[in-house]
């Protein structure tokens, strides 16, 4: 019997993971599908520590650990996602990768230029996902615009085929 | 070249014709042909004109450069009021030159009517007067670091300003010398329409930064250099040579001239190195107490190991001003080579090594050590190892920490210059961390560019020592960047093993000794401890990362990097977050005084020229009143179009700049506060929650399995409709937001009212509270909308869409018969909820002063998150009718105790759970709190704990340290204001805690 393809997919909030669940499990492979979830940052980065991975879709606002909190008061990184990227680009791991964020704008915590204070497009998120992933990152997938399953199931698909 | 004669006819500056920078439409096009990519082809050409031009005004080139000299000369001797008396001597011609403007402007800088009067008596060119007088006069009075002036001319110069080629000449013309990339044409075009100096020093900037970038100077260059010195054979172009040719200086160390670095900058004769310098004899040999405040500071720089700020300021602003002088080169590569200055790209840096050299008549310690200075010297001097090279430097000889100066920094880069070249990353990780300490404010010197391009090729493994993790510190404090998602993965490993805080601590003072001060301070915020999982929860980590602060203190005791006052607003910090966990459900609460702050920082330059510009008498000649309709880009993208006058311009980045901040602003700006207050989710969750109520409630004639079995049904329902909603409304104004309820583009009317408002303000404080009253007014009424719309469209359509989803339901399961009356229950819950959430969008008000009880035990439940779910504790919810209000500046010091009584009950309950109850009391004399839980023991006993307050930082840290009675009691002394007692009474099974919070009755002493 075929081993399940794993999927991890980093997700905080409920209802975005229930969509991309039902996308990815949509997806029609002879091997299945087993998806796993991570609701924080810290929680993935150990998820990837683990290792047995084959495609990870990343959530970039992100709550860093547990707690009943949100993103309302506190623990919460606006680019949580990029610094899971960037770990593993420090620590040379690699997974193919889909971007999927519900957000158009970030705020940015870091490295704006001096006095000024700057918001971060999708395209910038894109654009910095690329450099951390290289040719590892499949795609950056606006969560709840048109045809975002369609891409998201492209992509995974693509890349558990291979 | 032409002969003498043509020359003369064609190029001579005739009198009373020739205008400075006759620049018509014509220009542009041949200018855009230079930019271009292919623009070298004409280079020849363009050169052979300008050198025609600079030979046929030989007389007026060569008078120019002596009063260059005299005035650099006066400005290090007898000061900036002399130098002005010089310049009025200038002839007409000679007054039209960039230098003479540039001189004016840098005399007067906060003398507008002295300036306006200079300007009123010069004859311009009208491209001059309208379009390049104005961002000239702004820039030189500004004074901008080099890598701001870009952003500087988005200032003045509109965004969507069409002519690209003009905004290139004006950039240009500012500061030629930063023109690395920018054609030859292009440079000799430009200096055939300026003065015959600005010419010559046109082509001496680019000859420079030609070798700067590339190492070695074309055939045209050179020719250029000559021709310039068959004109002028003095000052500058004489150095050139020395520089890229002839006697080639930095082919050869000058040990034979310079032994050691005070023969170059000596301590007591700064002003004879000046006159050396400059190979002028501007000071006499007069002693340094004589000189004039430029020298004097910057003999200081030299003295001292960390340069006192006002020396540092004095010498930088002077720099930066008369950059186009000697006297300014001269303090500029020097403030370079003591490494007083940011670090700046490769090109830039050769430059200034490069003047140095030439001011020093050769490769001294002093440029070996400069910055660049090393890697020149190993690679550009044949036969100098770098071990010859460092017996070479003297100053080497000094043991390692003697030094008290500020060349102790130049022999550290020196040691670590050497290391780079070697490709010892390690020892020089080793070496930052033994010789470079935290020191805000000040410079380490490294540079992060280079050392960035380290991390991105080595990767993390080199950080993980306390030598690597130290130096991503340094980084991260001297770049202030808010990030330190690097120097998190260097230190992770340690945290994991050191197992928990206390330990990990414990690592961080053996390994780090006192540098430890800095990194926990810095680096080990509330956040990291989560990202680091040396705590579980946000609460728990605010708590943390103040212990953290503390036992910092115990360890070291106070110094410049943890001081009392450190921890006072340690302490504000962590009673702010404290309050923000819990206290009001307004999600729009902004704290203007942040943004007030914020935007100072960020604008202090732009509004100080603003002032400086500011002018009553319109009929002035430089600030002209012509209109300019432009467009602006805000922050979040959205484009307006205004009809503004140009000597508005200023006020209008200052008035734009603010309401940019409070757009982004990453903390309390409009973007950020929609983003994650409202759109993460977040009142989608809101709603979703309602729904899992009514999931969890009993509703009249339904059963529990149809209520479950139904109710999911409805939640994509709900969630969809509310997203739907936040999607459209609950965001800034722009193109593809129409509906968007919140916008803060001010339209022309609106514009109009708010520079009326500000003109007569002079403080950059009132400008803000003009333009924040106007985002109050705009943001209150728009928040009304989104209360409207909340009320009236999303409770609407929740209703119709809950309705459709009954009848689709009643469709596909037609064997429940309750579906109809669980939707309306489902539709009166999300009312509910709705009417709750409306608080949300109310206007923020003045906060109130007191904090409640069940606020605090909220806080309290969060802290102790991971011991409630892991089964071990269980705290009960606040009980009591006489539950006293806490002050707001008293939280931190209510949760400390609160959070020490469930700490006391945990450590002495002998059971598995630990249970912690709270109720309110009140006697004759005091209000507070009795802190109850369960124990294993049956004895019986009472204890009072006499508390006194807090009288000092000091006092908190050390005092109390060992008993966490001792503590509660103290605390709740400080709560109270006065001496207090603190009943512990022990009952078989329980424990009681009676802790007085607040003074009831106070008796009155008559």
């Amino acid at each position: 019997m075929k081993q399940k393809r794993r999927v991890l997919v980093i997700e905080d909030e409920d209802t975005k993971f229930g969509d991309i669940e039902s996308v990815l499990s949509g997806i029609n492979l002879a091997s299945g599908l087993e998806i796993i979830r991570a609701r924080t940052a810290t929680e993935a980065e150990s998820l990837i520590e683990i290792g047995g991975i084959e495609l990870m879709v990343l959530d970039i606002s992100l709550n860093i650990s547990a707690g009943s909190l949100g993103p309302l008061r506190g623990g919460f990184a606006n680019l949580g996602g990029l610094n899971v990227a960037e770990r593993m680009y420090m620590h040379g791991q690699s997974l193919r990768t889909v971007v999927v964020t519900g957000f158009e704008y970030f705020p940015a915590t870091a490295g704006t230029r001096q006095g000024s204070f700057d918001l971060i497009s999708l395209k910038d998120i894109e654009a910095r996902a690329a450099e951390l992933f290289g040719t590892d990152l499949l795609g950056c997938v606006r969560y709840s615009s048109e045809g975002w399953d369609i891409k998201l199931a492209e992509y995974a698909k693509g890349a558990l085929e291979k | 070249m032409l002969s003498e004669f043509l020359g003369k006819e064609l190029f001579d500056l005739k009198n009373d014709t020739w205008v400075n920078l006759a620049l018509t439409d014509k220009d542009w096009t041949y200018i855009a042909r230079l930019r271009a990519a292919n623009g070298h082809r004409f280079d020849r050409s363009y050169l052979n004109l300008t050198l025609n031009y600079i030979a046929a005004n030989a007389d007026r080139v060569r008078a120019m450069y002596n009063a260059e000299a005299a005035v650099s000369r006066l400005l290090l001797s007898e000061g900036p009021d002399a130098a002005d008396l010089h310049q009025q001597t200038l002839d007409k011609k000679d007054q039209q030159s960039l230098f003479s403007f540039r001189l004016a402007c840098a005399l007067h800088h906060s003398a507008k009517d002295e300036l306006v009067a200079y300007f009123s008596g010069i004859h311009y060119s009208a491209w001059m007067r309208k379009r390049f007088l104005y961002p000239f006069v702004y820039f030189f009075i500004n004074r901008p670091p080099d890598d701001f002036i870009d952003h500087h001319l988005s200032h003045l110069l509109p965004p969507g300003y069409e002519n690209a080629q003009e905004r290139a000449v004006i950039e240009f013309l500012l500061k030629d010398e930063l023109a690395y990339d920018a054609s030859f044409s292009f440079k000799c075009y430009v200096a055939l329409t300026v003065h015959p100096y600005d010419a010559c020093e046109i082509l001496l900037n680019h000859c420079e930064a030609t070798y700067a970038k590339n190492g070695m100077l074309g055939e045209l260059e050179r020719r250029a250099i000559e021709a310039v010195i068959d004109v002028v054979p003095t000052s500058r172009s004489e150095l050139l040579p020395a520089l890229f040719g002839k006697e080639n200086c930095l082919r050869e160390f000058r040990s034979d001239i310079q032994q050691d670095i005070e023969s170059c900058f000596p301590k007591e004769e700064f002003g004879g190195a000046i006159d050396s310098l400059l190979g002028t004899a501007v000071t006499d040999g007069r002693q340094p107490h004589s000189l004039n405040q430029f020298v004097r500071a910057a003999a200081q720089l030299r003295l001292k190991h960390y340069p006192h700020v006002f020396d540092y300021e004095i010498v930088v602003s002077f720099a930066r001003a008369y950059w186009f002088t000697g006297a300014g080169r001269v303090l500029g590569a020097y403030l370079t080579s003591l490494y007083l200055l940011p670090r700046r790209e490769r090109p830039f840096e050769l430059r200034e090594l490069f003047r140095l050299a030439g001011f020093c008549g050769g490769i001294t310690p002093l440029v070996a050590t400069a910055p660049r200075g090393f890697q020149h010297v190993v690679t550009k001097i044949p036969n100098l190892s770098p071990s010859a090279l460092t017996d070479h430097v003297a100053l080497l000889n000094s043991p390692r920490g003697t030094r008290s100066d500020r060349v102790w920094l130049n022999q550290v880069h020196f040691e670590l210059s050497s290391l780079e070249h070697a490709g010892h990353f390690r020892p020089w990780l080793q070496r930052v961390f033994e010789s470079l300490p935290v020191m805000p404010g000040y410079l380490t010197g490294i540079d992060w560019s280079w050392f960035a391009e380290m991390v991105r090729l080595v990767r993390i493994e080199p950080f993980r020592s306390p030598a690597g993790i130290y130096a991503l510190l340094l980084q991260y404090v001297e770049g202030r960047r808010k990030e330190t998602n690097t120097l998190r993965i260097a230190v992770e490993p340690a945290a994991k093993a050191a197992g928990g805080l206390d330990s990990f601590l414990k690592w961080c003072f053996r390994s780090f000794g006192d540098k430890a001060v800095p990194l926990v301070r810095y680096f080990l915020t509330a956040d990291m401890l989560l990202w680091l999982q040396l705590e579980s929860n946000y609460v728990a980590a605010l708590s943390s990362r103040m212990r953290c602060i503390e036992m910092c203190a115990r360890e070291f005791g106070f110094g410049p990097l943890l001081s009392e006052e450190t921890i006072v607003q340690e302490q504000k910090a962590y009673t702010a977050a404290l309050l923000a966990i819990n206290v009001g459900a307004n999600q729009f609460e902004i704290s203007w005084d942040i943004l007030k702050k914020d935007v100072a920082l960020a604008q202090g330059d732009v509004y100080n020229a603003y002032l400086a510009f500011r002018e009553d008498d319109d009929s002035s000649a430089i600030l002209t009143l012509a209109k300019q309709e432009t467009d602006y880009y805000f922050a979040i993208g959205q484009r307006a179009r205004y009809l503004i006058v140009n000597r508005d311009w200023p006020l209008f980045s200052v008035i734009a700049g603010i309401i940019d901040t409070f757009m982004e602003h990453p903390a309390q700006g409009i973007e950020s506060l929609l983003a994650i207050r409202i759109r993460h989710n977040t009142l989608r969750r809101e709603y979703l929650a309602a729904v899992a109520q009514i999931n969890r409630a009993n509703i009249p004639n339904v059963s529990g399995a149809d209520r479950e079995y139904i109710v999911p049904k409805f939640e994509a329902t709900v969630g969809r409709v509310v997203q739907e909603w936040v999607d459209k409304y609950m965001h800034q104004k722009r193109p593809n937001k129409v509906h968007a309820v919140f916008d803060f583009v001010p339209g022309q009317e609106d514009l109009d009212g708010l520079l009326d408002s500000c003109r007569n303000h002079s403080e950059h404080g009132r400008t803000f509270d003009e333009v924040s009253r106007w985002i109050k007014m705009r943001l209150d009424a728009q928040l009304q909308t989104a209360r409207s719309l909340l009320s009236k469209e999303l409770r609407a359509t929740l209703q119709t869409e809950i309705e459709n989803r009954i009848v689709t339901l009643q469709i596909e399961e037609p064997y429940i018969h309750s579906i109809r009356e669980i939707g309306r229950v489902l539709v009166a819950a999300l009312n509910q909820q709705t009417d709750k959430l409306m608080e949300w969008f109310a206007m923020p008000s003045v906060t109130g002063t007191n904090v409640a009880i069940d606020d605090l035990h909220l806080a309290v439940c969060e802290r102790f998150q991971t011991e409630i779910d892991g089964g071990t504790l269980a705290l009960g919810r606040p009980t009591g009718r006489h539950a006293p209000l806490i002050l707001k500046d008293n939280v931190r010091m209510v949760y400390d105790l609160w959070c020490e009584g469930v700490l006391n009950a945990v450590k002495h309950s002998g059971l598995m759970v630990s249970r912690v109850r709270i109720s309110s009391y009140r006697n004759s004399r005091f209000s507070g709190l009795m802190i109850s839980s369960k124990r294993a023991c049956l004895d019986k006993a009472e204890q009072d704990v006499a508390g006194h307050p807090y009288t000092s930082v000091h006092d908190a840290l050390f005092r109390d340290v060992e008993s966490g009675l001792a503590k509660i009691a103290s605390l709740s002394a400080s709560v109270v204001g006065d001496a207090v007692v603190v009943r512990a009474v022990k009952r078989p099974r329980f424990f009681h805690l009676v802790v007085p919070l607040v003074r009831l009755n106070p008796v009155l002493v008559i």
